[in-house]
């Protein structure tokens, strides 16, 4: 039930977040009658209202109804948001790296990660991906992917 | 007959045939990978018809578009990664059927449903294009309102059992959508002070994040959740038993993929969901919804795979490109001095007629491409996990830096992974989120250009018998949705009691 509430209070801090943000939209004088701002601070009142509607139902059905998906420890939270930690980084690192490298190490790092020991086959298969994902991204599609420093440390 | 022998004759007469085929691997392979859209896969090829003669050119432009409305769905069933937008709907029984081993059935369900939208849709396209075009004239902004309406009252059936939990996943698709420019007064909003954000927040990004970065996220904090005994090996067409189930439901995708596709802006995305939804609410087993439904996936299949031919309606009738997509084929034909309209079919009749032979070529290359690469590609995510994770987010992460050589596009896809994966646990289900992106700007832009028009008076969407159509539609559509819960709440209660 604890869950069912922190959605209804979740949704109602949304709500009055985004009312404010959509209150602070400046006027334009070629604006309409609804405005800019008029459409949002509509979907804001209706998201309070339904986080407060949330709020009550959870508290007369009392946890009648079970989530989907079961309870999740702290641990398995902490696994999943370091994926996206991984993602984070690759985003950081990979101007510098350029892609072929950045996309080798994220390959590598990641296969680490998900439960496979580093091992001389886990280099390979990390380099192999990324070649083919840049012969298909940089060659075939011609994306200019970043290059990283080495063309500026290389002359 | 005498167009039947047109269209043979401009097809054999060049190197049409052959664009065709190619147009439909390259399109596959484009809508396959996330981020490259159909658009942008026949962008990519739009130089090299400069060349070629104006038959092949429209023809291999037009099976890019095939294939990749077609090649969206393959990651959206084996990795949970809808290639394009209108692949979205598809995730839903596609990658459940996947996860319970049965990717061989579900790529093959989805690959003869495309082309039976496919060929259904060609024979709209060749048979009544003229008349369609009216339905194009007839909308207006207050019917592309109601037509949005109608769209999101959809959300009603996709809430997962809680409408209150829907309406909360439909309202954050919504304020999503409000990221961006104003569509009246041009004004910033919710950017922030952020360049990036001006343009707005493209679904697929928002698509990519709930979908398949929830999903790496779950599976590597839970290593043992995906585990099955009996994995397919290799790709199953469906048999007479199966095809059977699916009459309903292509039949359903084939009537609103029509509508949907002629209708400029609609798209194969709405198509897609409003298929899904009335296929659940015609089945006789609507319970294996979203638990690993075939209804679920041929009736979104055979919608958007209709829209590929029945949106060309439009441009060739009336010369309004009704997609990015249409716009690049419409680029297409401008090169080669074709100028798409009544005259398109006076003057050049034989690209009109190749093209129509094109679609059917390029339809039938769809299948037999499918029946070569598709057991491969479930070979592929048969692989161990811990390649299987590192190979999907290396894709993510290279295939949407290729839509605009942008990080924060990057960025919006792990926020948007993190607050899918707050969703689920939450309970809050995610289509109506994805609902709300795609039609929020549709919905808004075209209720405050009806308000302008009418000085503010919203008798308009009344007056306007489409709109009026289209919104009573939607009342009851969202009203039997309503009964049917509180029936199946009523009916779980009683049960309980006993």
């Amino acid at each position: 039930m604890a869950r069912e509430i922190a959605l209804g209070i979740l949704a109602m801090a949304l709500a009055a977040a985004y009312f404010d943000a959509a209150a602070a939209i400046q006027v334009s004088l070629l604006s309409d009658k609804v405005g800019a701002g008029g459409v949002p601070k509509l979907l804001a009142i209706v998201m309070g209202g339904l986080g407060a509607a949330q709020i009550g139902r959870a508290l007369l059905r009392r946890g009648a109804d079970a989530l989907a998906d079961g309870p999740r420890g702290v641990a398995t939270h902490v696994r999943a948001a370091i994926m996206l930690a991984i993602g984070a980084v690759y985003i950081v690192v990979t101007p510098l790296l350029g892609y072929p490298l950045a996309i080798a190490l994220l390959l590598f790092v990641v296969i680490v990660y998900s439960g496979l020991p580093p091992s001389r086959h886990v280099i390979v298969a990390s380099s192999l991906g990324a070649l083919v994902f840049w012969l298909t991204f940089v060659k075939l599609l011609g994306v200019a992917m970043p290059v990283g420093v080495w063309p500026a440390l290389l002359g | 007959m005498s167009e039947l022998i047109a269209a043979w004759t401009a097809l054999t007469s060049g190197w049409a045939i052959p664009f065709a085929v190619f147009g439909v691997v390259w399109g596959i392979f484009g809508g396959a990978l996330p981020g490259i859209s159909p658009s942008i896969a026949m962008a990519l090829l739009l130089p090299f018809t400069y060349g070629l003669d104006p038959v092949s050119a429209v023809v291999m432009l037009a099976s890019v578009y095939v294939g990749a409305e077609y090649g969206g769905s393959i990651p959206a069933i084996l990795i949970r990664t809808p290639g394009t937008n209108s692949a979205a709907a598809t995730t839903i029984d596609g990658f459940e059927l996947n996860r319970q081993g049965r990717a061989g059935e579900a790529l093959g369900i989805s690959l003869v449903s495309g082309l039976v939208g496919g060929l259904f849709g060609l024979l709209v396209l060749a048979l009544m294009t003229e008349p369609l075009a009216r339905v194009a004239l007839a909308f207006t902004p207050p019917a592309y309102f109601a037509l949005g309406i109608l769209g999101l009252s959809v959300i009603a059936s996709l809430s997962g059992g809680s409408l209150i939990k829907g309406l909360i996943a439909g309202l954050i698709g919504l304020m999503i959508a409000t990221i961006g420019t104003d569509p009246v007064s041009g004004v910033s909003r919710f950017t922030f002070g952020s360049p990036d954000l001006l343009g707005g927040v493209r679904p697929i990004l928002i698509m990519v994040g709930l979908f398949a970065v929830s999903e790496l996220m779950i599976q590597v904090s839970e290593p043992e959740w995906a585990k099955t005994t009996a994995r397919d090996t290799r790709l199953k067409l469906p048999g007479w038993g199966t095809w059977k189930r699916m009459f309903k439901p292509h039949a359903i995708g084939a009537i609103i993929g029509t509508i949907e596709g002629v209708t400029p802006g609609a798209g194969g995305t709405i198509a897609a969901f409003m298929s899904y939804n009335e296929a659940k609410r015609w089945s006789r087993h609507p319970e294996e919804f979203g638990r690993g439904s075939i209804e679920g996936i041929a009736a979104p299949e055979a919608a958007n795979n209709v829209v590929t031919a029945t949106a060309l309606v439009p441009l060739l009738s009336l010369g309004i490109p009704g997609s990015n997509s249409a716009a690049i084929l419409l680029g297409g034909l401008l090169i080669h001095g074709l100028t798409p309209g009544p005259m398109l079919f006076e003057r050049s009749p034989e690209v009109v007629y190749g093209l129509y032979g094109g679609l059917f070529v390029a339809n039938i290359a769809m299948l037999i491409v499918g029946l070569v690469i598709l057991t491969p590609c479930i070979w592929l995510v048969n692989r161990p996990k811990p390649y299987l994770l590192a190979f999907i987010l290396a894709l993510i992460v290279s295939g949407v830096y290729s839509i605009e050589q942008s990080f924060f596009d990057l960025g919006i896809v792990l926020a948007a992974g993190a607050l899918g994966y707050g969703m689920r646990w939450l309970g809050i289900p995610f289509l109506p989120t994805v609902l709300g992106v795609v039609l929020g700007y549709l919905v808004e832009s075209s209720y405050r250009r009806s308000l302008v028009i009418s000085g503010g008076d919203h008798g308009i969407f009344l007056r306007d018998p489409v709109s009026l159509g289209l919104l009573v539609l939607a009342a009851v559509l969202m009203a039997i949705s309503l009964y049917r819960e509180l029936r199946q709440r009523a009916t779980a209660v009683s049960g309980a009691g006993q």
